[in-house]
């Protein structure tokens, strides 16, 4: 994915395979991860968030071209894994449910 | 006007029947106990499964299970828009009618898998193969089984009791008022999880219904939005007991100063961490004095559902016994419609907050039933805080009666 994000977001290019469309894979990449690794992500990503969502603003929300839409699931990605850089410091929860027993009903369409 | 709250008042107070004893454990762990519940409780109340807005348009429908009476019900909208519930078993020989992957969804009507028998969206019998070979066969006597039903705000309720004692309304009584006219179809948008835990359901209801753990099991994932100086142990703001029913106040911090990343979300929306929220977007009768320690209303509704209500969305619970060491766990947010993806961003970031500090509590749950489980610990302790769940095993023990009767059978 060479352009996988809208022009002038070129410096987010390395966190593109965060950019996945569902909770339980964004939940599992987390997991599969070093804290180092969610920390690169959330100091590249935290100062362009603002300006990021302010951009996306500008689209009709349930028809985001495919490259905005990728910016949007990059942003849930960073939803994820945020408070594991703010609060926890660590990729996973110390009192730790096995995420994988954890489903999120709203991946599938069908639920909503 | 109150200048200060006082976080040390005593609830046993206003409810002093209930008693300050210690509340046995059994009800949690007895294979008896679990079988009364299933005759007494879960086969004759009212209980909620699911929203109008599930099955919004004619033929949408959804099967909910009852595993503890070994129940399955179809819930559906028919084209006469009425909802309606029905066994989900085929008046033939007794097969599931809609199983698999097929338990939600649209239908134009019902058919068996086993031999082709077909329903209308009513639970009228249609279509019989074969028809001719049956003796005397009335198709209008043979549609599905009807459910009771009814509706509260929205709020989908069933009861298996074919002739249920009272109607929906009488059975939520006061929680009918404290909870009515909260706009819940404002908040059509709906992040949900499921999870079996190894857990009674009891072990889950309790966890969630005092606000004593925050400290220790979400002191890094809420922080200090649910304790500060004043009332450092999270102590209930209020408590309101009901015959069957149960609501309480969670208090929050309104000084509570969230992270950078909080921050950003609550500029482009609203988020489950923000305190001090505007509270005048509440029915009249929630928080009526307009508090600003305001965090949620918690409320209890007998007996596997719990509904939470705050400025901006609704939360919900619910817990559906499978045995009496397993249960099916639903957590479900419902927020507004996003309007743009700032909002949307918003409504993610709020919600994995929240799955967070759900991941702790499910945690503490199992490790709670496995202490339980062998038997050794006869009594709960409970404190004063804890209220919520010396009351519930109450209103259980109501309905089941087999302390009342176990006692009876030794007294002469």
């Amino acid at each position: 994915m060479s352009d996988a994000f809208p022009e002038g977001y070129s410096d987010l290019q390395p966190l593109a395979d965060w950019a996945l469309p569902t909770e339980a894979e964004r939940s599992q990449r987390r997991r599969d991860s070093t804290l180092a690794e969610l920390q690169a992500f959330y100091q590249t990503m935290m100062p362009r968030l603002p300006q990021l969502l302010d951009y996306l603003n500008g689209f009709a929300l349930d028809d985001l071209p495919a490259r905005e839409r990728r910016l949007l699931h990059l942003s849930f990605a960073f939803a994820e894994i945020s408070p594991f850089v703010e609060q926890y410091h660590r990729v996973v929860l110390p009192l730790n449910f096995d995420e994988r027993r954890f489903t999120p009903m709203h991946d599938d369409p069908g639920n909503r | 006007m109150r200048t200060r709250e006082s976080y040390e008042k005593r609830f046993i107070d206003n409810y002093p029947d209930l008693g300050t004893g210690p509340v046995p454990t059994e009800p949690c762990i007895s294979s008896e106990y679990f079988r009364l519940e299933q005759e007494r409780v879960f086969a004759r109340t009212w209980l909620k499964v699911g929203r109008v807005e599930d099955i919004p348009a004619p033929g949408d429908y959804f099967v909910q299970d009852i595993a503890v009476c070994q129940a399955s019900v179809i819930v559906v909208r028919g084209k006469d828009q009425a909802i309606r519930a029905l066994h989900n078993v085929c008046r033939h020989r007794g097969n599931r009618l809609v199983w698999g992957h097929e338990t939600r969804g649209k239908a134009r009507a019902f058919q068996c898998r086993f031999h082709g028998w077909t329903y209308a969206l009513n639970g009228r019998l249609l279509g019989v193969p074969d028809e001719q070979m049956f003796y005397e066969l009335n198709k209008e006597e043979c549609g599905l089984p009807q459910v009771a039903i009814d509706i509260w705000e929205g709020f989908i309720f069933i009861n298996l009791d074919p002739e249920p004692g009272e109607t929906l309304l009488q059975y939520l009584g006061e929680m009918a008022d404290h909870l009515g006219g909260f706009p819940y179809a404002d908040f059509p948008t709906c992040f949900s999880y499921q999870a079996e835990l190894k857990a009674n359901w009891k072990v889950m209801l309790d966890a969630f219904s005092e606000a004593y753990h925050a400290l220790t099991i979400h002191g890094e994932t809420i922080g200090t939005g649910n304790f500060s100086k004043e009332n450092p142990m999270s102590h209930p703001v209020d408590v309101r007991l009901y015959p069957r029913h149960r609501s309480a106040v969670i208090y929050g911090n309104p000084a509570h100063v969230p992270g950078p990343t909080a921050r950003v979300a609550g500029q482009y929306g609203r988020t489950s961490m923000e305190r001090g929220l505007d509270m005048n977007t509440l029915p009249a009768h929630i928080n009526p004095d307009r508090r600003p320690n305001f965090n949620f209303d918690l409320n209890a509704i007998f007996p596997n559902f719990m509904l939470h209500v705050r400025p901006g969305e609704y939360f919900t619970h619910q817990f559906w016994p499978l045995d009496r060491n397993r249960t099916l766990w639903e957590g479900r947010n419902y927020l507004p419609a996003a309007k743009n993806a700032g909002q949307r961003f918003s409504q993610e970031y709020s919600h994995l907050m929240r799955r967070n500090a759900w991941l702790e509590d499910t945690t503490a749950m199992e490790a709670t039933f496995a202490g339980l489980a062998g038997g050794t610990l006869k009594h709960f302790l409970l404190s004063d805080p804890e209220i919520l769940i010396r009351h519930s095993y109450k209103v259980l023990e109501d309905h089941v009666g087999f302390q009342r009767e176990h006692r009876a059978g030794t007294c002469p």
